[in-house]
């Protein structure tokens, strides 16, 4: 048998580098690519970290753009509601309340039986004022179709609160019937 | 013929040693190799990881930056305000959208003959519009028939009755509310 140590001893020149090559391998395994793989994956999760924090500072970005750009959105919507959909004073909403709903009433055949009014101011900065009046009419049903339906088609910013009808007292009585219509208008200094 | 080995030190097989040297000689390149291939691997992630992360860290700060500047731009009392006055705006709108044409249309064909409507008002709620109505009948299985027929017409859902009360006449006088598509 042949012994490794005599073998070793007789071939040393070609042996020892090998050995030595092989020792320095292991040695940068241990000390260099070992480590530094420790290191990438901490890296890793630093990385996987700050994207988090990046994705987390969008949205608070994205965030705080929508509401600037909700407000500038809802300023000039508000803007244009208050200056081209409703009545600008309380003169335009006496206005389109009183003379107006009268023509249309008798334009539909009804009979005017009264007229109330009332202004509710706003309880909160910024509220629009309520404009209401109640109407008191007497005609046909088909009259009073008639006329809420010229009240939905023009344009004057009406709103049809509440009908109350009163039973005809015979077959040939009209029919009664109070409607509570509001509109809306934005007082000085923006009330 | 001799068959005796007489020598003190026997002849070996050098070609297997010089084989094992060439295997081992093969093996150390392949590490070399390998840890040498790592090693540029591992140092190029690295290097990239660390720009990654230093990029996201700037961009990061520079996104709450902007977002810190953007919401001092806007007045927390102005946009309480603004927001109040949209959903006031959007209220009245809903109510002014609220087609009592079509309305009338749908109690046409569901009014029973023996129900008369005394009174309605619609109002939004929650972005629904519920209609409240009171309405005399002449028997309550007339009134729980207009309610029937009202959702069974699609147009109504949720119809209930507030409550029924009935006259000297004997009529009854039922209110109820129910949300109007």
């Amino acid at each position: 048998m042949i012994s490794f140590e005599r073998v070793f001893r007789e071939k040393r020149s070609l042996m020892l580098p090998l050995l030595i090559a092989l020792a320095v391998n292991v040695a940068l395994l241990l000390l260099a690519v070992l480590p530094l793989t420790r290191s990438v994956a901490a890296e890793e999760v630093r990385a996987a970290d700050a994207a988090r924090q990046r994705a987390g500072a969008e949205q608070t970005f994205a965030r705080a753009r929508a509401i600037v750009d909700g407000k500038a959105r809802a300023d000039a919507e508000l803007a244009r509601f208050y200056g081209d959909v409703l009545p600008a004073t309380q003169s335009e909403a006496r206005s389109i309340t009183y003379l107006n709903l009268q023509q249309l009433a008798r334009a539909a055949g009804l009979t005017v039986a009264g007229q109330t009014f009332d202004i509710r101011e706003p309880r909160e900065e910024g509220e629009l004022t309520l404009y209401s009046t109640e109407l008191t009419l007497a005609g046909t049903y088909r009259g009073i179709r008639q006329f809420i339906h010229a009240v939905e088609a023009q344009p004057s910013f009406l709103v049809i609160e509440r009908l109350d009808l009163a039973a005809a007292a015979g077959q040939d009585e009209p029919l009664q019937v109070a409607v509570t219509l509001s509109t809306f208008y934005r007082g000085p200094n923006g009330r | 013929m001799l068959k005796s080995n007489l020598s003190t030190r026997p002849f070996y097989n050098e070609r297997r040693v010089h084989l094992a040297a060439a295997l081992i000689a093969l093996i150390v390149v392949a590490f070399t190799a390998w840890n040498v291939t790592r090693l540029v691997t591992l140092s190029s992630r690295r290097t990239e990881l660390r720009t990654q992360i230093a990029a996201d860290e700037q961009t990061a700060a520079g996104l709450r930056e902007q977002a810190r500047q953007l919401e001092q731009s806007v007045d927390d009392q102005a946009l309480v305000l603004v927001t109040a006055a949209a959903r006031e705006a959007n209220s009245i709108i809903g109510r002014r959208t609220f087609s009592w044409t079509t309305f009338f249309n749908t109690l046409e064909d569901t009014l029973p003959p023996a129900v008369m409507l005394s009174s309605v008002a619609p109002h939004v709620e929650n972005g629904e519009v519920v209609v409240t109505m009171t309405v005399i009948a002449r028997r309550a299985e007339d009134a729980e028939d207009f309610m029937a027929k009202l959702e069974a017409s699609g147009a109504f859902t949720a119809v209930h009755l507030l409550n029924d009360t009935v006259g000297d006449d004997g009529l009854h006088r039922a209110s109820l509310r129910g949300t109007y598509k």
